[in-house]
């Protein structure tokens, strides 16, 4: 088939499935997004937490200098946490011991981070996550 | 009121405070959080200009290479303050630095400009020229042939010093520089679990986990003349734990210079801090504004809304690490003062990083090197005119050098520290207030 | 370093490993050739999906049908290393549709939604305005609705190393920093094989096939003028930028100043905001992101996402598409269709050259060359590459158990099973061999010593900066401010490396990065280089240092 054959043969297709969802749309209603997020949630994928936006550039400070790890237990290490602890959603249900510690160590660590680290708040990215998930 | 106040609160902040408040002034420190002080690796860099052969490097002094740093690069802190006053400000801020260390039992023999660098091994496996460094890593000279066999300790389960790796690489360097092979031999013990650094060094404070290693020790030393051992032998009190090891074992003790994270570093830091302690110097947080008057500084304002007034200032916030200098928004400027920076080539004016930073990683970059423009009363610059006349700089702030291109960013710290506290002072009108 | 081969397959992307496994496991000798490591080209710089194609459902649904079948098989025959990424495509109201587009998008959608079907997709959603600032509050506009939808993510890395290990273990020969210099031929014009030499050295060798592939990406125009031409690309620079964490949960298609669609996509643990796509006439190994590109990609995600301002940026990723050449056209516009070329009918038989395509198709587009090749060697095995699993992919073990069992964090244990699926075991068994096993060697991902290890004995690792696209090593923010020294370390252990070299390796890390990084570097990243050249003070010259300005 030409380009110009399958071009139009694509927008036929389309047109049709326009005409179907009018239908369906009159006659069933909109499908809304409820039952997307529950499949989503069901893989450990949700949305993003309202107000991580507020507080989000200031978890992106660290530059790896290890000089909070002074702040912890000898053994502790929260300089690898900072970096280690946020990523999927999924890994919040795995960090939450290690996000409470750092909140706890959060005021040390500013005072002590050349880049003015804010640790509460990369806890509270883990917390709002893992909250999130629970569907709280 | 306030004679003297000092922003930032690393080597170059406190050396001025101290240098100030000898003089007579009452100083107040202002500082925010710990900065590339207290990232050191535990030496001093003075001064070394690489741009010679090895040979070369070897044979020249401490004040050559100060020289040949003048000669080399007009942008350059020393440059600035030519030579005389270079090293006349070097030698003293170092007394001064051998007075905030000793207590710590940091401190190093003096200084001796017509010394050379020492080759100093550190614990990425190399060995790193420094004028002095902090007491615990001084005893070895790669420079000069190896007397002897050192052992390379390594503790099982750690992984920042690998005596492996470390024992050949610092061999492969002494060779290079000394011309004779350095038998190095590794020595492993097991301690427990992995602490990382930090935790070995809050560890050693203790004198039961000395014990510890020289029992785990015992027997593996044999035919040592030296062991060269982790940067971690206690925090707070180094120099005990590095002594009661000394006896336990027999053995001369000397610390590599540590990388990231680094305990020297935090031990500079922490001595630094209880000496300004210790004179009685207030301190204060984080300054966030400032108010003008005419062509100087009036006063400043903390993070937390404290006004002060002082009649002369001295800005030693450090370059990005600290924070002194940032790139945002608005461009690569000083933080604080919205001060222009420049470069060892010149005004930084780039729009991109592209044209200040160069394409492999090994060439020296423009843009580190980055910092005030000063007169040569360590003044900072605006438009070719002093920006303040009560205003000084000191240490990385100031633009024209990096410390990895030619070592020397602790001299250039103690120096201009000490020369910007003075001229603050002498800055100031009529008798200093004192304390 | 074999004399002869049945099948020569020039380039280590995922057309050339994805062909090379194909070729295998009917039964051919074949040898692979790439110049760099593997995925280091298009693959490599691609955008990590194995999208279905939705635009094209306006132009062509083959296209999008194809594209989704074969991520389905894809799915199937390597689940480990993909990843749901779901996203949302806003809806303006001043956008081309007007305030019919929430309908437009939801009804194309639907037909979308039925061929998804084959890549285990979810039926998407409709969003009102409200629903969508739920789903993500830092949006910013005038917006009707709009839609979801998702697509799977996958490390392009782990797909070619886990297509060469399969063709390995069906026989083939894996060669990389190994540059075809030059094609062989016989007097009639017949290809006879290559002349390659490897990355480093003076010597070039030959290797004979009965049969070239020249799989070479962007670079397969330049390959095909060896014999005399054949393949007409139009190289398409694509650059995307790098922020240090994941930002945003849902990946958001979004508009740029000149109406071209771009994405800002959660991508494991970064976040992505891409792409361009540009005619390049530049030269293809040395790739950087321009200025422009970077504020052009800024100015479209800041306008949607104004928060992005203050987020930090650690890097770019630039590569170049290898876009069949047609005049007349913009980059967009251009066909994704792939091509296989017999170069037979241009006096230059023996050599065939698959050109176009995209990496969701690269299974499909590798079938296509591959059945082409047997034909002509009279080999009549069918095709099995959407049949059998790559390796690892046939079964997912437990974190927990594996934490449990080798004393390691769940979380690390994760990332192990991520990357290596059942084979976990075999990596964390090697953990146990050393004190050091378990201990993470790079903080952000986490990589563990037992991984490293593991790789360089078995993934195909020539050079250092090869860990990084098959363990994800310094490949955060740090720039390999820790873990470079100490891969290195571990590196030369394994390889009973000397010190020169072992420095030497360390640089093909932090040069690695250094691309990446350079043209953003400002703001916090600034602040790490400075650390980074701290951190490594004297290991790339010690201890006599160049003279510099």
């Amino acid at each position: 088939m030409s380009s110009l054959g399958r071009s139009l043969a694509a927008k036929w297709i389309l047109a049709w499935a326009l005409f179907k969802n009018i239908l369906r749309v009159l006659v069933y209603g909109v499908r809304g997004p409820r039952d997307w997020l529950a499949a989503i949630r069901a893989e450990s994928l949700g949305v993003t937490p309202a107000g991580t936006w507020t507080y989000l550039a200031a978890t992106s400070r660290c530059i790896g200098c290890g000089i909070c790890d002074v702040a912890g237990r000898p053994g502790e290490r929260p300089s690898q946490w900072i970096v280690q602890i946020i990523r999927q959603p999924a890994d919040s249900l795995l960090a939450l011991d290690k996000a409470r510690r750092l909140a706890e160590l959060a005021p040390a660590i500013a005072h002590l981070c050349p880049q003015g680290m804010q640790a509460q708040y990369v806890s509270r990215l883990v917390e709002d996550h893992a909250r999130m998930l629970r569907g709280e | 009121m306030v004679d003297v106040l000092v922003i930032g609160g690393g080597l170059a902040g406190v050396m001025a405070a101290l240098s100030a408040q000898s003089q007579g002034a009452k100083v107040v420190l202002a500082s925010r959080s710990y900065g590339a002080t207290a990232l050191s690796t535990g030496a001093l860099d003075i001064a070394f200009n690489p741009a010679l052969s090895p040979a070369l490097q070897q044979a020249r002094t401490l004040a050559e290479h100060v020289m040949d740093l003048i000669a080399h690069r007009p942008h350059h802190p020393y440059d600035r303050m030519g030579l005389t006053t270079s090293l006349t400000a070097l030698r003293r801020g170092y007394e001064q630095l051998l007075q905030v260390l000793q207590p710590a039992g940091l401190a190093p023999p003096p200084l001796d400009l017509e010394g050379e660098n020492l080759g100093l091994p550190a614990s990425t496996g190399t060995v790193i020229p420094a004028g002095a460094a902090l007491l615990p890593h001084l005893g070895i000279d790669f420079n000069r042939p190896l007397a002897g066999r050192w052992g390379v300790l390594e503790f099982l389960g750690e992984t920042f010093h690998d005596a492996n790796r470390l024992a050949r690489g610092l061999a492969a360097d002494a060779q290079t520089l000394s011309g004779s092979p350095a038998e190095l031999i590794p020595v492993r013990v097991a301690l427990g679990e992995r602490m990382g650094p930090m935790g070995l060094a809050a560890l050693f404070d203790s004198p039961e986990y000395i014990d510890r290693l020289a029992s785990a020790l015992r027997g593996k030393m044999d035919g040592l003349a030296g062991l060269l051992v982790p940067p971690v032998l206690g925090l707070n009190d180094s120099a005990g734990a590095r002594r009661r090891l000394t006896e336990l074992t027999g053995l001369p003790i000397v610390e590599t210079l540590a990388h990231m994270p680094s305990v020297p570093g935090l031990r500079l830091q922490r001595a630094l801090d209880a000496a300004v302690k210790a004179k009685g110097i207030e301190r204060c947080g984080e300054i966030a504004a400032f108010r003008a008057a005419g062509t100087e500084l009036a006063a400043v304002t903390t993070a937390g809304g404290r006004s002060m007034a002082a009649g002369a200032y001295v800005l030693a916030s450090g370059r990005f690490v600290s924070g002194g200098v940032v790139w945002d928004e608005r461009g690569c400027r000083e933080a604080l003062f919205d001060l222009p920076v420049v470069s060892a080539l010149g005004a930084v004016e780039a729009e991109s990083p592209l044209s200040v930073v160069r394409e492999t990683p090994v060439e020296s970059h423009p843009l580190l090197t980055a910092g005030v423009a000063v007169d040569a009363q360590l003044r900072p610059l605006r438009e070719g005119r002093v920006a303040f006349a009560n205003l000084f700089a000191a240490g990385m702030i100031l633009g024209g050098f990096a410390s990895r291109y030619a070592l020397c960013a602790d001299g250039v710290a103690m120096a201009t520290g000490y020369q910007a506290g003075s001229a603050a002072v002498a800055t100031l009108g009529g008798a200093p207030c004192l304390a | 370093m074999p004399q002869s081969t049945d099948v020569l397959v020039i380039g280590g992307g995922a057309n050339g490993t994805g062909l090379a496994r194909d070729l295998a496991m009917r039964g051919l000798k074949v040898t692979l050739c790439e110049k760099g490591d593997l995925a280091r080209g298009a693959t490599g710089g691609s955008s990590g999906m194995i999208h279905g194609g939705p635009r094209y459902l306006l132009s062509d649904v083959e296209t999008t049908r194809h594209s989704c079948r074969d991520s389905g098989y894809i799915q199937k025959i390597a689940p480990h290393i993909l990843f749901r990424i779901p996203f949302i495509t806003p809806v303006g109201r001043n956008d081309e549709f007007g305030p019919l587009g929430v309908l437009l998008y939801d009804a194309y959608f639907d037909v979308y939604d039925r061929l998804a079907v084959a890549k285990n997709g979810i039926p998407h959603a409709r969003l009102t305005a409200k629903e969508m600032l739920a789903i993500e509050p830092g949006l910013a506009g005038d917006f009707l609705g709009g839609v979801t939808l998702d697509e799977w993510g996958i490390d392009p890395g782990r797909l070619c190393v886990l297509n060469a290990l399969d063709a390995a273990r069906h026989g083939a020969e894996i060669l990389t920093y190994t540059e075809v210099v030059g094609l062989t031929r016989r007097s009639d014009g017949q290809v006879t094989g290559a002349r390659v030499r490897s990355a480093g050295q003076v010597e070039v060798r030959e290797i004979s096939a009965r049969v070239v592939a020249n799989c070479g990406g962007p670079w397969a125009e330049r390959i095909a003028n060896l014999a005399g031409g054949g393949v007409r690309l139009r190289p398409g620079k694509g650059v995307h930028l790098i922020y240090e964490k994941r930002l945003t949960n849902f990946a958001i298609i979004l508009k740029a100043v000149d109406g071209r669609q771009m994405f800002v996509l959660p991508y494991q643990n970064e976040t992505w905001v891409g792409t361009t796509d540009d005619d390049y006439y530049g030269d293809l190994d040395d790739l950087w992101a321009t200025e422009d590109e970077i504020r052009y990609l800024r100015q479209a995600a800041e306008r949607l996402l104004p928060a992005l301002k203050d987020q930090r940026l650690i890097g770019t990723r630039t590569g170049v598409r290898n876009t069949i050449y047609r005049w007349g056209k913009t980059e967009d516009d251009l066909s994704r269709r792939h091509e296989v070329v017999d170069h037979g009918a241009l006096g230059a038989p023996g050599l065939f050259s698959l050109a176009g395509g995209k990496l969701a198709s690269y299974r499909m587009q590798a079938e296509d060359l591959s059945d082409t090749i047997c034909k002509r060697l009279g080999v009549h095995e069918p095709c099995q590459t959407h049949l059998r699993v790559l390796p690892g992919g046939d079964a997912l073990p437990d974190e927990n158990e594996l934490a449990r069992a080798y004393g390691i964090e769940p979380l690390c244990a994760r990332r192990i099973v991520h990357r290596h699926g059942s084979l976990a075991g075999a990596v964390l068994d090697v953990g146990r061999e050393m004190p050091t096993g378990f201990a993470p060697v790079c903080s952000f991902e986490p990589t563990l010593e037992c991984e490293v290890r593991y790789c360089i004995r078995n993934e195909f690792v020539a050079h250092l900066g090869d860990l990084m696209s098959r363990t994800r090593l310094a490949i955060g923010a740090c720039q390999g401010h820790d873990c470079a020294l100490r891969a290195a370390q571990i590196f030369a252990e394994e390889r009973g490396l000397n010190v020169a070299d072992e420095r030497a390796e360390l640089m093909t890390i932090l040069s690695r990065r250094w691309r990446s990084a350079r043209p953003v570097m400002t703001g916090r990243q600034l602040a790490q280089t400075e650390l980074l050249m701290t951190q490594y003070t004297g290991l790339w010259q010690p201890p006599a240092w160049v003279p510099h300005a």
